[in-house]
């Protein structure tokens, strides 16, 4: 049997990793520009971020072109889902143990 | 001790990083288009109701125009705002059966147009409908971070 700690992933972990999967996490598709400007980073931290997401396999990214300009989306694989609410149950895991512990 | 002590910081760490992933979260809920789209979309479902009061072909037309419309709405809404939203399941059978209502109501409408002569009817119908959209298009997002 699995532990709920057996899902904490130390991909998704890093802050802002966390928070672009959780932004993730509520939509269907979301614009780079959209979740940079909603998370308050850099385009190149962002980027950076994405990138490792999207080499682990929990993010994918469709090009597409509005107003002339190309614009990038971003959304959670499937995986990329999974992974993220197995590290969630994770963390709320640490989180009540605490509590249990009193 | 100093087990005890690192044990108490990585829970105290988990729990930044739940509150971190809620306002994310929160924040990415928070994304709407601008107003004056669900007013747009409603007021071509109420013009696609009116639409029947002209007269042939006149009323085809219309309702053409109409359909085009909302489609245009509902895609420039996703492009406008930069975010497609995830709906609940609920959410979702909520707007089916949205759909389904307005589908009746126009059916409806047109029946007690024909066979009554009751042309009037396309009105309150249209307001209805409109109304409905409006509420429709304000239905709540997926909210809050998922249950184990």
């Amino acid at each position: 049997m699995t532990a709920p700690e057996d899902g904490f992933n130390e991909t998704i972990h890093a802050p802002n990793r966390l928070r672009i999967c959780a932004a993730l996490d509520a939509v269907e598709e979301i614009e780079f520009g959209t979740i940079r400007d909603t998370l308050g980073v850099s385009p190149s931290v962002l980027s950076k971020h994405v990138t490792v997401l999207t080499d682990a396999g929990y993010v994918e990214q469709r090009r597409a072109v509005r107003e002339t300009r190309q614009r990038v989306w971003l959304r959670l694989t499937k995986d990329g889902r999974a992974a993220y609410r197995a590290h969630l149950a994770a963390l709320r895991a640490i989180v009540n143990a605490d509590l249990g512990d009193g | 001790m100093a087990t005890d002590e690192n044990s108490r910081l990585s829970r105290e760490s988990a729990a930044e990083s739940l509150a971190l992933a809620e306002q994310a979260q929160a924040a990415v809920d928070s994304i709407k288009p601008p107003r004056r789209h669900e007013l747009t979309l409603a007021a071509c479902v109420a013009a696609a109701f009116l639409a029947n009061l002209l007269p042939r072909p006149y009323d085809l037309v219309a309702i053409a125009v109409s359909f085009v419309c909302m489609i245009t709405i509902v895609v420039r809404q996703v492009q406008v705002s930069g975010v497609k939203h995830r709906y609940t399941p609920k959410v979702g059978r909520q707007m089916l059966g949205g759909a389904v209502l307005g589908l009746l109501g126009f059916v409806g409408a047109d029946l007690l147009d024909r066979l009554a002569g009751m042309s009037w009817i396309w009105v309150p119908a249209a307001l209805l409908v409109a109304g409905g959209t409006l509420v429709t298009d304000r239905l709540p997002r997926k909210k809050g971070i998922p249950a184990p």
